[in-house]
């Protein structure tokens, strides 16, 4: 779907942290000891992050700013398969990993695609984030 | 299925209209119908009018700052629900997701600047104005005020009025709009959610019996309205014939000016925001296009290309950039519209007579369309069409442009677009039009402004919003004071 709108952008978003933190969910059932602590503290970022994007979403839609985006659709966002029951640590961190990346790369185009400085702002620190749990 | 029929808020209760007319309110986009509105009946006005006034005294009586925080619970609870009325105003409405959801923003704007009611309810005061002798003037609040709303933002206006009628002391009425009635139903559902004492807000759903009555009720102190310019003409003689205060927003015929300095690719996507945002019906929707000084001849190709592929669709549906129309009748009136302009000569860049939206054929759509040749004495040029219809006239200079906009009875808004200070100053200081824009395509004033409005755009002398609102929804009491 192109993400013309900033509705669109927006929904997305929140769709996307809601999937992640599915995503990290289900990592979680197949980790053990420390990672499965961070992935559990990931689900729990993700659901902030949904919360947080709904009211950025609520705040500022302004009418006033209602301008077309283009080049920006969701399929280049994808979050990849969770590895199956039995897969190795390494592989478990590998999708994470990939995961988290396509979250910096949504956020950091949207940040570019978005001309409301509140929203591009957050989008900005979102991307920070999502990198910060890379590491 | 059932249709829901509405029902009316009185005195804090749903009670439902003793009329047996009814008619359907229909999705603009699918030609679903979505609830029945009653035609309420005029004695039915006069009961919300008198628990109105049976609310009043003790409301009055309520500290400012406790009738704040209803404000304060009224905006958690908007906001709680923000989603699904965004929801209900695109699907009676027909307007996108994202321009619903700006609606209700703005509505709740409205509630957060009456949360400072303590403070904006101040007087003044002067020691000594003669020997030993003080003079303060306060501000009280006067009664029973009533709203009257159109269907174009169903979300939104009430609210230019109701929070700060409310805050201020008064008691309120509202006549939702009868085509888009579903949101100030579900924003009355949150009222009553929010509790304020029985009687603070009414609703009445219907037409003109009921709106008649509401401004000619004696016991109603002041009336508001947004909608045409004949209606608001009607409403400000009728019920100031009737000893009301009044505002009477009415209709528009907004002019963009873009200069030869302005910076086009950012203008183009302002003027579409502008001409083609909620399909074109709002009063603040620039219409006429005056292109200064040669400048059409680049800024037209890129307009045409931008009219051309902005996607039309349900409001629903997020890739979606513009809705329907609001009905069957509204669409052929547009059309007819641009069938004049073109028997006058104008020629269509971007025609959206003939549109057609796969999926929604029963939907009142009519596309973009982009009117060139168009000259000031046209009726597409003069009339307001509240379509998504923009009409090229080249001008000269900045003077001719300013005349042509003087030339037209509105007074609603317009904007200017150049990268020079001269230009603009010159623009601003010169131009009669109630709601100016600088390099802005929608001059929409913010919550603590008030929203303009000259000539036959507005009827009265305080518009609603922001300090005028106060003044509006009080009277002002002169106290002079010596203690012997």
């Amino acid at each position: 779907m192109e993400l013309a709108t900033f509705g669109a952008v927006l929904g997305f978003a929140i769709t996307f942290e809601q999937q992640l933190g599915t995503f990290c969910r289900t990592l979680q059932g197949s980790a053990s000891g420390e990672p499965s602590g961070r992935l559990a503290q990931a689900v729990e970022a993700a659901q902030k992050r949904e919360k947080l994007l709904e009211r950025v979403r609520r705040e500022n839609v302004a009418e006033m700013i209602l301008e077309p985006i283009s080049g920006f659709r969701s399929e280049d966002y994808t979050l990849g398969d969770v590895p199956g029951a039995g897969a190795s640590p390494e592989a478990l961190a590998g999708a994470w990993h990939r995961a988290e990346q396509t979250a910096v790369s949504f956020y950091t185009l949207g940040a570019q695609k978005l001309p409301i400085p509140e929203v591009k702002r957050i989008f900005e620190r979102l991307a920070k984030e999502h990198e910060r749990l890379m590491s | 299925m059932t249709l829901k029929k509405l029902r009316n808020y009185i005195n804090g209760d749903w009670v439902d209209s003793q009329s047996s007319q009814e008619f359907e309110i229909l999705n603009p986009a699918t030609g679903e119908a979505l609830a029945l509105e009653p035609l309420s009946t005029p004695d039915e006005a006069s009961l919300a009018v008198e628990a109105a006034q049976a609310a009043f005294a003790e409301w009055r009586h309520t500290p400012p700052i406790t009738r704040s925080r209803y404000m304060f619970r009224l905006k958690e609870a908007m906001e709680d629900a923000f989603e699904e009325i965004s929801e209900i105003v695109t699907k009676e409405n027909g307007k996108t997701l994202d321009e619903a959801r700006g609606e209700v923003r703005r509505a709740i704007e409205n509630v957060e600047v009456a949360t400072g009611i303590p403070s904006l309810l101040m007087g003044y005061n002067a020691e000594d104005v003669a020997q030993g002798i003080d003079e303060e003037a306060l501000r009280q609040p006067v009664g029973v005020f009533t709203m009257i709303a159109p269907f174009n933002f169903p979300a939104m206006v009430p609210f230019w009025f109701l929070p700060y009628a409310i805050a201020c002391g008064n008691t309120f009425v509202l006549k939702p709009s009868p085509q888009t009635p579903l949101a100030a139903n579900r924003l009355y559902e949150i009222l009553d959610e929010v509790m304020l004492p029985p009687g603070v807000v009414n609703l009445v759903n219907g037409t003109r019996d009921v709106a008649d009555r509401l401004m000619d009720h004696p016991l109603v102190k002041g009336v508001s309205f947004v909608g045409s310019t004949r209606t608001a003409r009607h409403i400000y003689a009728y019920s100031a014939a009737h000893g009301k205060r009044v505002q009477a927003q009415g209709g528009a015929k907004n002019a963009l000016v873009v200069m030869p300095d302005a910076d086009l690719p950012r203008t183009v996507q302002a003027i579409m925001t502008s001409a083609c945002g909620c399909a074109g019906e709002r009063c603040l929707a620039g219409s006429n296009l005056l292109c200064v000084g040669g400048v059409d001849r680049e800024i037209v190709p890129m307009l045409k290309a931008a009219f051309a592929s902005l996607r039309v669709g349900y409001g629903l549906d997020p890739t979606t950039q513009m809705g329907p129309v609001i009905s069957a009748e509204a669409k052929q009136k547009i059309i007819n519209y641009i069938n004049g302009a073109i028997a006058d000569g104008a020629t269509a860049l971007v025609d959206g007579r003939e549109i057609v939206v796969p999926g929604y054929e029963k939907g009142f759509f009519v596309g973009p369309t982009l009117l060139d040749n168009v000259t000031p004495a046209m009726t597409i040029a003069k009339e307001e069409v509240f379509g998504p219809v923009l009409s090229i006239i080249r001008v000269a200079d900045l003077r001719e442009a300013i005349d042509v906009i003087h030339g037209n009875p509105h007074g609603n808004a317009t904007s200017i677009f150049t990268s020079s200070g001269a230009s603009a100053r010159e623009f601003k200081y010169w131009v009669a039009c109630g709601n100016v824009g600088i390099n802005i395509g929608i001059a929409a004033p913010m919550a603590m402004f008030p929203f303009g409005g000259m000539k036959d755009s507005f009827f009265g002398s305080l518009h609603g919003q922001g300090r005028d609102g106060i003044e509006f929804y009080t009277d002002r009491k002169v106290v002079i004071t010596r203690w012997f």
